[in-house]
C-alpha cells in the first residue's frame, strides 16, 4: 500500500483551509489544520509520535506569525519542509521567508498544479532530509561502538596504556586491541587499513574480529600476519579484483604487534613486529628517544615476501614505547609542530585537543599508544617525556627561521601554559647551539647531520633540550659573566656565553659536540 | 631599521622593526650598513643614541653584535646610549651583558602591541 503523506495546514481563515484540505485530499493528501501559529506548534510537538511531511503556512496571524513558525519548525524539526503561503507580495517578505527556513512561497489563492507542485517537491526535501539524518544517527551509533571497541582496555593489565583514537570521518580505518594471551602475557595490536572510509571501517573491524578468534584459539601472532598477508594478496584481493577488473592490491593493511611479557613487579619485556605503520618508539627516561623499528616496512597485502622485523626490548622504569598511524605524522605537518609535540598534547591536552581546529577535518585517521610501567611501581618524578626529535642536515643552517617556528610552535601546543618570555629564552638557547651545531658540528655539509631532542619533564616543570652534532667540537670559552670590553674588537663567544646565562643548566660535552639544557618552566 | 635625527636635542634614534637574529641581519646587511654608514657621518652633530628595540621580540648573538657595534662606536664619540625595549626576554638578554666601561640605560616600556 502506498504511504500517504501528511499535510499541516495552518491559516487563521477556515475558507481557506477547507479549500486546501479539499484540494490536497483530492490527490490522496491526508491533512490536518490549524487556524493559528500557536495550535499549529502544539500540533508539530508530538510529531515524534504523529509525524507530518510537509507545513502550509499563512504569514499574518494573530499570535505567531507564520514566518515565527517556519523558523520554530527549522530549529525543533529540521528535516519537515515548510511553505509560505500569503497575499502578501512584497520581495522583502519573499526573502524573508526563504531566510526563514521555507523551501517554497506561494501566493493566495493558490494555483492547484503549482500547490501540488510546491507540495510534492516540499515533501521530497522531507524525505530526502530524513534519509540523512537517519544515516547520520546510524554512522554515529556505529562511530560509538567503533570508539568502544578500540578504547576497549582490560582493565586489570599490569603495565599503563595512554591511547587517542579519532576517525577522519564518522568512521575509521584505525583499530586497536589488547588481548591478554597469558597471566603474563598480554598482545596489543595497532591496525590501519588504508583509506579512511565506512569501507576502510568495516575491513579494520573485520580482521580486528578475525585476529581476536585466531588469538583466542592459540595461534602464532607471526602465523596470524602471515595468514593475513596471503588472505590480502589471494582471496581478497583476487577476487575483487576479477569482479572489478582491478588491480590485485585494493586493500593494504598495516599492522603493528607488540607482545608485552610481564616477569616480575617493574621488569617487563616487549616483543615489537611492525609491518607498515610507522617506527615504533622506545623512549627512555631521560627524555632520549630510540627509534627501535625501521621506517618504511611494507604493509600487508603488497607483496608475497614478508620482511618482518621483530624487536626485542626490556622495558623498565620510566621508559615507554609509543606508537602511532600516519595520521599523527600528517596533523604534525599540516600543524606546523613535531610528531612527538603533536602525540604529547593528544595523550595529555585531550580535553583541549579534541575542541581544536586542526581535529574537525584531519587529513588521515589518527590512532597513537603509550606503553609504560605503571608510576605507582616507581619514582616518576624524574620522568621526561619527548615532545621533538629531529635530526637535520648540515647544509640547513639557512633554514634556521623556518626550524625555530617547528620549536616554537611544538613547545606551545606540548605546554600551553609556558610564558612568552621563557619561551624565547628558549628558543635563543636552541638557536644559538642550532647555528653552531650547522657551522661547527657539520660544517655547512650535507652528508652530516645532527639531532635535537627536547622532551619535558611534567611533575617537575622541566625542559630538557639535547642537541648532538657529528663533529669533533670546537674550542670555546665562556664565563658566567657576559662582559663586553669596549676597546676591545675582539670578545668571548657571545653565543654560548648567553645560553649560559639564560639556561638553568647548560652542560657541555666533547668541546660542544653534545650539549645539554635544562630550564624551569 | 629606521634613522631619525632630533637636531634640538642632538639625538639619533635609531628604530629596529622585527627580530634582530642571524638571518633577518644578514638578509638585511646592506640598508644596515648604509645606515651605519650615515650614522658615522653624522658623528659631529649627535650626542646621543637612542636604540629603539620596542618591536623585537627575540635578539640572538648576531643581532647583539649588531648593537654592541653601534654602542662601541657611540662610545667612542662618548655619546649617551638608551636602549628601549618592550619585550622581557629582550630586556633579559640585555641585562645579561656587562658593557666594561660604559653604562648603557636599558629601558623598558610597554608592549606596542
Amino acid at each position: 500500500m502506498q504511504k500517504q503523506n501528511k499535510v499541516l495546514i495552518v491559516d487563521d481563515d477556515k475558507v481557506v483551509r477547507e479549500i486546501l484540505h479539499l484540494m490536497l485530499g483530492k490527490h490522496k493528501y491526508l491533512t490536518s489544520e490549524a487556524s493559528s501559529g500557536r495550535e499549529a506548534i502544539n500540533i508539530l510537538s508530538n510529531y515524534e509520535t504523529e509525524p507530518y511531511d510537509c507545513v502550509i503556512t499563512d504569514n499574518h496571524m494573530a499570535d505567531i506569525d507564520g514566518y515565527e513558525l517556519i523558523k520554530w519548525t527549522k530549529t525543533n524539526i529540521p528535516e519537515l519542509a515548510t511553505i509560505m503561503m500569503t497575499s502578501d507580495n512584497e520581495s522583502a517578505t519573499v526573502r524573508k521567508v526563504f531566510k526563514g527556513g521555507a523551501v517554497d512561497f506561494l501566493r493566495k489563492p493558490p494555483q492547484v498544479h503549482s500547490l501540488l507542485n510546491s507540495v510534492s517537491k516540499a515533501i521530497e526535501i522531507t524525505d530526502s532530509k530524513r534519509s540523512a539524518f537517519a544515516k547520520q544517527e546510524a554512522l554515529a551509533e556505529i562511530n560509538e561502538f567503533q570508539r568502544y571497541l578500540v578504547e576497549n582496555i582490560p582493565e586489570d593489565l599490569p603495565f599503563d596504556i595512554e591511547l587517542f583514537n579519532h576517525p577522519k570521518n564518522e568512521i575509521g580505518g584505525d583499530a586497536m586491541t589488547f588481548f591478554p594471551i597469558s597471566e603474563q602475557e598480554t598482545i596489543i595490536i595497532l591496525i590501519d587499513v588504508s583509506g579512511h572510509d565506512l569501507k576502510a571501517g568495516f575491513i579494520s573491524t573485520f580482521f580486528r574480529g578475525i585476529l581476536r578468534g585466531m588469538l583466542e584459539n592459540g595461534s602464532d601472532i607471526l602465523d596470524i600476519i602471515k595468514y593475513f598477508n596471503t588472505y590480502l594478496l589471494r582471496e581478497w584481493g583476487k577476487q575483487l579484483g576479477n569482479q572489478a577488473d582491478l588491480p590485485t592490491v585494493t586493500t593494504s593493511l598495516c599492522l603493528t604487534a607488540i607482545l608485552i611479557e610481564h616477569k616480575n613487579n617493574c621488569d617487563f619485556k616487549a616483543t615489537v613486529i611492525n609491518s607498515g605503520l610507522p617506527s615504533i618508539k622506545f623512549c627512555k627516561p631521560d627524555g632520549n628517544e630510540m627509534v627501535i623499528t625501521k621506517e618504511g616496512s611494507c604493509p600487508l597485502g603488497w607483496f608475497d615476501e614478508l620482511e618482518l622485523e621483530t624487536f626485542e626490548l626490556d622495558l623498565d622504569k620510566g621508559s615507554s614505547l609509543l606508537l602511532w598511524s600516519d595520521g599523527i605524522e600528517d596533523l604534525a605537518l599540516s600543524s606546523g609542530v613535531d610528531p612527538f609535540a603533536m602525540a604529547y598534547h593528544l595523550l595529555y591536552c585531550k580535553e583541549q585537543a579534541l575542541d581544536s581546529p586542526y581535529l574537525k577535518n584531519p587529513p588521515d585517521d589518527i590512532s597513537l599508544l603509550r606503553i609504560s610501567i605503571p608510576i605507582s611501581l616507581f619514582n616518576s618524578d624524574n620522568v621526561y617525556i619527548p615532545i621533538l626529535s629531529e635530526t637535520h642536515e648540515g647544509d640547513r643552517g639557512n633554514k634556521i627561521d623556518e626550524i625555530q617556528e617547528v620549536w616554537n610552535q611544538s613547545i606551545r601546543l606540548a605546554i600551553p601554559t609556558i610564558k612568552e618570555d621563557k619561551l624565547l629564552d628558549i628558543l635563543l638557547c636552541i638557536r644559538e647551539l642550532a647555528i653552531n651545531a650547522f657551522e661547527h658540528g657539520c660544517q655547512g655539509k650535507a652528508d652530516k647531520n645532527f639531532r635535537i631532542q627536547i622532551s619535558y619533564n611534567y611533575e617537575n616543570s622541566l625542559l630538557k633540550i639535547l642537541i648532538n652534532d657529528e663533529g669533533a667540537g670546537h674550542d670555546f670559552e665562556f664565563s658566567d659573566a657576559i662582559e663586553i670590553d669596549m676597546e676591545s674588537n675582539e670578545h668571548q663567544s657571545l653565543g654560548l656565553s648567553l645560553v649560559n646565562a639564560l639556561a638553568d643548566e647548560f652542560k657541555s660535552l666533547n668541546n660542544g659536540a653534545h650539549t645539554r639544557l635544562i630550564f624551569s618552566i | 631599521m629606521e634613522l631619525q635625527f632630533d637636531s634640538e636635542k642632538k639625538s639619533l634614534s635609531l628604530f629596529f622593526q622585527g627580530d634582530l637574529s642571524s638571518n633577518n641581519v644578514i638578509e638585511k646587511i646592506e640598508p644596515i650598513e648604509d645606515t651605519l654608514k650615515r650614522i658615522r657621518g653624522m658623528s659631529e652633530k649627535w650626542c646621543s643614541l637612542k636604540i629603539n628595540l620596542i618591536q623585537t621580540k627575540l635578539i640572538d648573538s648576531t643581532g647583539l653584535n649588531l648593537i654592541i657595534s653601534l654602542i662601541k662606536f657611540a662610545k667612542s664619540l662618548d655619546a649617551e646610549i638608551e636602549i628601549l625595549v618592550s619585550s622581557i626576554h629582550v630586556d633579559r638578554v640585555l641585562k645579561k651583558i656587562n658593557f666594561l666601561g660604559k653604562e648603557i640605560k636599558v629601558r623598558k616600556v610597554g608592549n606596542p602591541h
